[in-house]
């Protein structure tokens, strides 16, 4: 397999990750869309739904997509932070301390239920995010490139739960919210799901392997090359901007926010085929990018208003670029 | 008017007590009551459920007519109660021989108009039919009887009111769930479309105990406000004291008839005597004197024997709870042992006080009419700013400014892609394409009123356009590309392509030459 070069080399190859998690993640073309941004930006996802949506089988697809590595941590509340990034372990027959390496290192880490673990071995996780890279008894051992978080909440089940807090959500480059699927959608996806199977092991055979390690991190390499005209960077820095300023937000998105935004925006126009950006990837992705990095203030949240329906109003009233 | 032939006890009571003596009133006399109502009632209920079962094919309306109704039915319920109350109960037959009289010189049509909202139109409807007075002794009347029982019978109305809905829809629920449930309509359209366009079996379930408990009920909410208005003349002109006084006075008469029987042959034998001594007149008139005399220095003794009687001699005593008022009296008299100087001081500071009072009593009203000046000046230019409505039927305003460019029309030359092309051949490409987008945009909105925002970026405007105007979204398609190609990507975009778009132009829009 050839790295790919140009920006429609790249697309194609995006196109068809998209086509082989489709074999096995039917519907959902949004979360799916986003997810790949992610992977193509080199940020980390936080998923919001119920249980039961696929987010293993969504994850554990794309791996294999393009042969990368997969783990799991189940987080729960006596979840420690040697569990997640590894540990020392004193070897009787060598008589030394063995690096023992924990579920982080991989290519793609499904942090499911992020919040039911303290703030100790979330702070862990989210440090190995930011550095892509783990220290364990002064050995600081780099995570294998492409890395990516994909981290769940359940927002149903609040009890005895430690919500991340805002500086920490402030590092996954978006927040999806994950919902049921349509009609036709779990249909089709209940009948691909039953048909011979037994138990309920999540079967990914069906994805054939696309890309590899390296063209993945090609791709993001290319993304990041993406022109990106004066106008629309300011476009992006005017959205985040507002929202500091906005009636109804208490808190706005901070630098790193517009940041997000405009390398989000990159993969996106090069998942559309493009080997720029416009306005509408800014717009597009703006949501997934900025809804986790605001919060309302009392009185918006008292009148039953949504971060979604106060940000799509400031998209709306956010004069577009002037070209 | 014959008070002893009232068949209740006049005796003070209180408001509660009145009116239900009243219901207890219409339910002894309920064969009489009844039959007169059902007999007004009925047929006026059977001739609009008829007109309306033929006309429109629902019986909705009948309910709210029969309520409306209500005050011209209730002359009838007073007439048989007030007539009732005396002994004389009245016939169906004249009952029905009285309607005209009834329905006509009893204020019906104020009763049916201004009248019908009257929470104490109870108390006041027998002053209409019994005492028959019309305009400004009617209104004192009315104004008199209401004065310390009008709050009574306003409680009556609103407790009578809460009745009838609690026994409608109680009768209704359960009616409702002996239907199957396969025999209800649809669900899922709102309830007045479920409501009036309901089969008829359902408008009667519904309706049918509503009638049905709001004239069952009708008859002893009269009665308790016609009793309300007998305690309350009974307060005003004490008929109680002056039904004991008549009976004291014709007991007094029967005794003295017994007495004057026993006593014919002595006193004829006195007459006698008398014209035999040749009494004088002067000697009777001193008698007279004697005798009262004699009654008043009795009198002591006879006023302690009544008040030995069981009804008047024993002490009670009741308590009650009263607002707590300092006594004006006292107020004054402390006042008046303060010193004239210090008196007059303190006159003048009440009066002023009194007076800063009125000013922010006047100020508060004056206050008062500005705000609502002010409001109903507020509402109007919000009206006249946004409209009533804010979807269907006010037109939308296309914003001055879009995704950058200026597209109000005046602001651009009148053949676009004319403009466009001199601009491409003096060299300026991208200014040629943005007035080619601008023109369109333009057009998109005044023309075929597609509602871009200021905040649509590109793909939202093509958005929009494939909603609005599907037959322009390929040109408008195309034409994004090249923009999108140049603005964004600072791609150079051919002579040719953009000459081409603006001869689509001409044929999408019109207008211009083709060259």
């Amino acid at each position: 397999m050839t790295l790919p070069v140009t920006p429609l080399e790249a697309t194609e190859l995006a196109r068809q990750l998209r086509a082989e998690v489709a074999r096995v993640f039917v519907g959902q073309t949004a979360v799916v869309e986003h997810t790949l941004c992610a992977l193509i930006s080199g940020g980390h996802i936080l998923l919001e739904g119920v249980p039961g949506l696929g987010k293993t089988l969504l994850v554990k697809a794309l791996a294999k997509t393009f042969g990368g590595q997969f783990s799991r941590i189940q987080f729960t509340p006596d979840l420690m932070p040697a569990d997640v990034t590894g540990h020392t372990l004193y070897d009787t027959r060598s008589s030394q301390f063995v690096i023992r390496r924990g579920p982080v290192f991989a290519n793609l880490v499904l942090a499911d239920e992020i919040n039911r673990a303290p703030a100790k071995t979330q702070a862990a996780l989210l440090e190995v995010m930011q550095e892509a890279q783990v220290t364990i008894e002064g050995k600081t051992i780099p995570l294998p490139p492409p890395f990516l978080v994909l981290a769940t909440q359940n927002p149903i089940e609040q009890e005895g739960t430690y919500a991340l807090p805002e500086a920490q959500l402030d590092r996954f480059l978006l927040k999806v919210l994950i919902d049921y699927p349509t009609h036709d959608e779990e249909r089709a996806l209940v009948a691909a799901s039953c048909a011979g199977r037994t138990g309920d092991r999540l079967e990914v055979e069906a994805v054939q392997q696309v890309a590899t390690p390296e063209q993945l991190i090609a791709m993001q390499q290319i993304a990041a090359g993406l022109r990106v005209d004066d106008s629309v960077l300011d476009y992006a820095v005017r959205i985040v901007r507002a929202t500091r300023e906005w009636s109804g937000i208490a808190i706005g998105a901070g630098p790193r926010g517009a940041i997000a935004l405009v390398r989000a925006a990159r993969a996106m126009a090069l998942i559309a085929g493009r080997d720029f950006v416009t306005p509408d990837d800014v717009k597009r992705i703006a949501l997934p990018a900025l809804r986790h990095r605001i919060s309302l203030v009392p009185e918006a949240e008292i009148e039953g208003l949504s971060i979604d329906g106060v940000l799509g109003s400031l998209l709306a009233r956010t004069d577009a670029p002037r070209a | 008017m014959e008070l002893e032939r009232l068949s209740v006890a006049l005796r003070p009571r209180n408001h509660w007590e009145a009116i239900d003596l009243g219901v207890r009133l219409g339910i002894h006399h309920a064969r009489p009551l009844y039959a007169a109502w059902f007999a007004v009632t009925l047929p006026v209920l059977a001739v609009l459920v008829l007109i309306f079962s033929l006309w429109k094919g629902e019986i909705s309306w009948v309910s709210p007519i029969m309520w409306w109704l209500k005050p011209a039915f209730d002359r009838v319920a007073v007439h048989v109660v007030s007539h009732s109350v005396f002994g004389e109960t009245p016939s169906v037959r004249a009952t029905l021989r009285a309607l005209p009289g009834l329905l006509w010189h009893t204020r019906l049509f104020a009763g049916l108009t201004w009248g019908r909202f009257s929470m104490s139109r109870s108390l006041k409807l027998p002053v209409d039919v019994l005492e028959g007075l019309r305009g400004r002794p009617a209104r004192q009347r009315k104004s008199l009887l209401s004065r310390r029982v009008s709050s009574a019978a306003r409680w009556q109305t609103l407790v009578w009111l809460h009745l009838e809905v609690i026994l409608w829809l109680s009768l209704f629920g359960l009616l409702a769930m002996l239907v199957p449930s396969s025999m209800w309509p649809e669900q899922g359209s709102g309830l007045w479309q479920r409501l009036t366009e309901a089969p008829l079996w359902l408008s009667l379930l519904l309706y049918l105990p509503l009638l049905a408990c709001s004239l069952l009920l009708e008859p002893l909410y009269v009665a308790g406000g016609f009793m309300l208005y007998i305690k309350r003349r009974t307060d005003l002109e004490a008929w109680d004291v002056e039904l004991q006084l008549r009976r004291l006075a014709r007991a007094r008469t029967a005794e003295q008839a017994k007495a004057l029987a026993s006593s014919f042959v002595g006193v004829l034998l006195c007459l006698l005597l008398g014209f035999s001594l040749a009494g004088s007149p002067p000697a009777h008139a001193s008698d007279n004197a004697t005798l009262r005399e004699q009654a008043v220095e009795r009198s002591a003794q006879e006023i302690q024997q009544v008040m030995q009687d069981p009804a008047f001699g024993k002490e009670e005593q009741d308590r009650e709870l009263r607002w707590r008022k300092a006594p004006k009296q006292d107020k004054k008299t402390e006042a008046s042992k303060l010193p004239d100087s210090l008196q007059s001081l303190l006159n003048s500071v009440f009066e002023g006080m009194k007076w800063i009072g009125e000013a922010f009593a006047t100020l508060g009203r004056v206050g008062g009419w500005v705000l609502i000046l002010v409001a109903v000046a507020l509402i109007l230019y919000l009206v006249s700013r946004f409209g009533w409505g804010s979807g269907r039927g006010s037109r939308y305003v296309p914003p001055a400014e879009l995704a950058g460019f200026d597209i109000r029309p005046q602001s651009l030359p009148d053949d676009i892609a004319g403009a466009a092309l001199h601009l491409l051949r003096t060299g300026d490409t991208r200014a040629a394409l943005s007035l080619l987008f601008r023109g369109t945009l333009s057009r998109l909105a005044h023309q075929e009123q597609v509602p871009f925002t200021r905040g649509d970026t590109e793909g939202d405007c093509l958005e929009r356009t494939r909603k609005h105007a599907p037959a322009r979204s390929a040109f408008l398609a195309r034409l994004l590309g090249c923009w999108q190609r140049l603005a964004y990507a600072h791609q150079s975009i051919g002579a040719h392509e953009i000459e081409a778009l603006c001869q689509e132009w001409w044929r999408e829009f019109g207008g211009g030459t083709h060259e």
